[in-house]
């Protein structure tokens, strides 16, 4: 599994079906965070909107760095 | 051999089966599926009783069967999760009321209908004697005490296994009760309360079920970055009930991270009424109980580091403190919660996250006992109960 941290509005327009109502969202809203199976079509659009792919350790290592203080958690 | 169900139940109060088959593993959802019948209580003395001349104590006025090894039950109608609804209505003629445990258990069947397929004469002919075991609660300081010291038996005996379940959720004060070592009863997606409440736990962004230490066993992990379980508002507090909460979790998050374990509350600052756990930055265990002007916590003195499992049991004395042990003995210092009033609020018991904290951590096993004001054991026998505790399911994790 895949983890693809962006921009909400970009995400919902990929992935309409997904249960937004209870996926992780940034302190603002305006992010999130899914799990996906990733293909190499899916990750170059996804790439060129500026969406991150995660693997499962990194997403994590980002979600809590210090730097993201304020963004995804206060 | 066939029998209506209905007839041999006239009478009975309480029946729960386990929504597992055979091996223990299965989810029956579909016509010709078994799965044992575990527990029955007082029998009408017009029907098992004076049929079968298997009720040997009386108590309380009725009947109680006797426990005895577990029977086989065929599902002779339709009763899967996802048909709860055509279900009650296909037993709206009840006189018994059926639980089930795991992916039944949210449903409170009545006038089920099935054939066993086991005679209830007995073993004769070789066959398999019917089980029932007595509805009569058990203090929660006198159960689980043989789990841990027969862990093979454990996982290897099916009856013993789901008979140890029933001890389990047969609990007096026990109101909340998930056990992800038992497995998800291939319902992946929900947790589900074994107490009489049946609270029904979703869990969201996809917790994974893994191998327990101990063959045979589950525990669900949370893996830190979106994954939780919601049950909704439920389990408020008054102010005044004593309160148990006893958790077995592995911790799977860096050190020095916040890891959310459990929670109802809005937040975590002072003010909100609620209550949480969680392992802090500085890598300690802590409990927190809030009104909405005043906090107390209670923590763990040495860090709980990245891969170390704890059985933490939080004891909540309204009248005078809270105390915590970790893995079956006493650990620093009880805080006074007498000052505290009540921690009711609108927000939903989650598992796994508060607002936007969320925790990497492996979920064994987790109770929730309230007691009367002033009923909480003494200190004496709470030692022994989380003693005790521990003990008998330490095994499963490893330890």
């Amino acid at each position: 599994m895949t983890y693809f941290i962006g921009s909400l509005e970009t995400l919902q327009q990929f992935f309409p079906a997904y249960d937004w109502e209870h996926a992780r969202k940034s302190l603002d809203g305006g992010q999130a965070v899914i799990e996906k199976e990733i293909t190499a079509e899916l990750e170059a659009q996804l790439t060129a909107e500026n969406v991150f792919i995660f693997t499962y350790e990194q997403a994590l290592d980002f979600l809590n760095d210090p730097v993201q203080a304020g963004v995804w958690f206060e | 051999m066939s029998k209506d169900v209905n007839k041999l139940l006239t009478g009975a109060r309480d029946v729960v089966l386990a929504a597992v088959d055979q091996a223990g593993n299965a989810n029956p959802a579909g016509v010709g599926d078994t799965f044992p019948l575990l527990h029955l209580d007082y029998v009408d003395e017009q029907s098992i009783q004076s049929d079968e001349k298997k009720v040997s104590i009386t108590e309380g006025g009725g009947n109680v069967l006797q426990a005895g090894s577990i029977a086989s039950v065929n599902v002779k109608s339709l009763c899967g999760a996802g048909a709860a609804v055509q279900s009650a209505q296909k037993f709206k003629n009840a006189n018994c009321n059926i639980y089930g445990f795991g992916a039944w258990q949210s449903h409170k069947l009545t006038n089920f209908l099935m054939n066993l397929e086991t005679p209830i004469e007995g073993k004769k002919g070789g066959k398999e004697l019917l089980a029932f075991s007595s509805e009569k609660m058990i203090r929660p300081d006198e159960t689980l005490g043989n789990l841990g010291q027969a862990a093979d038996a454990y996982a290897a005996d099916v009856a013993y296994r789901l008979n140890n379940i029933v001890k389990n959720i047969r609990q007096e004060n026990l109101v909340f009760a998930v056990y992800p070592y038992l497995g998800n009863f291939a319902q992946a997606a929900k947790l589900y309360d074994a107490s009489d409440n049946r609270f029904l736990g979703t869990l969201y962004n996809g917790p994974i079920w893994n191998a327990a230490p101990l063959a045979g066993y589950n525990v669900l992990t949370f893996d830190g970055v979106n994954d939780y379980a919601d049950f909704g508002d439920i389990l408020n507090g008054d102010g005044l009930s004593d309160r148990i909460i006893e958790v077995w979790v592995t911790i799977k998050g860096a050190d020095g991270t916040n890891i959310i374990v459990l929670e109802k509350i809005q937040n975590l600052a002072t003010g909100n009424p609620g209550f949480f756990i969680n392992r802090q930055p500085d890598n300690k265990l802590y409990f927190c109980l809030n009104d909405s002007a005043t906090s107390a916590g209670v923590g763990l003195g040495a860090p709980v580091l990245q891969g170390t499992t704890v059985h933490m049991f939080i004891a909540i004395d309204r009248d005078t403190k809270t105390s915590i042990y970790f893995n079956g003995s006493t650990v620093g210092s009880s805080v006074a919660t007498s000052g505290i009033g009540s921690d009711a609020n609108a927000n939903s018991l989650l598992i796994g996250k508060v607002q936007s904290i969320y925790g990497n951590f492996n979920l064994g096993a987790l109770r929730i006992y309230n007691f009367a004001s002033g009923n909480l054991p003494n200190d004496a026998a709470l030692a022994a109960m989380a003693a005790r505790h521990y003990n008998a399911e330490k095994a499963i994790f490893g330890l």
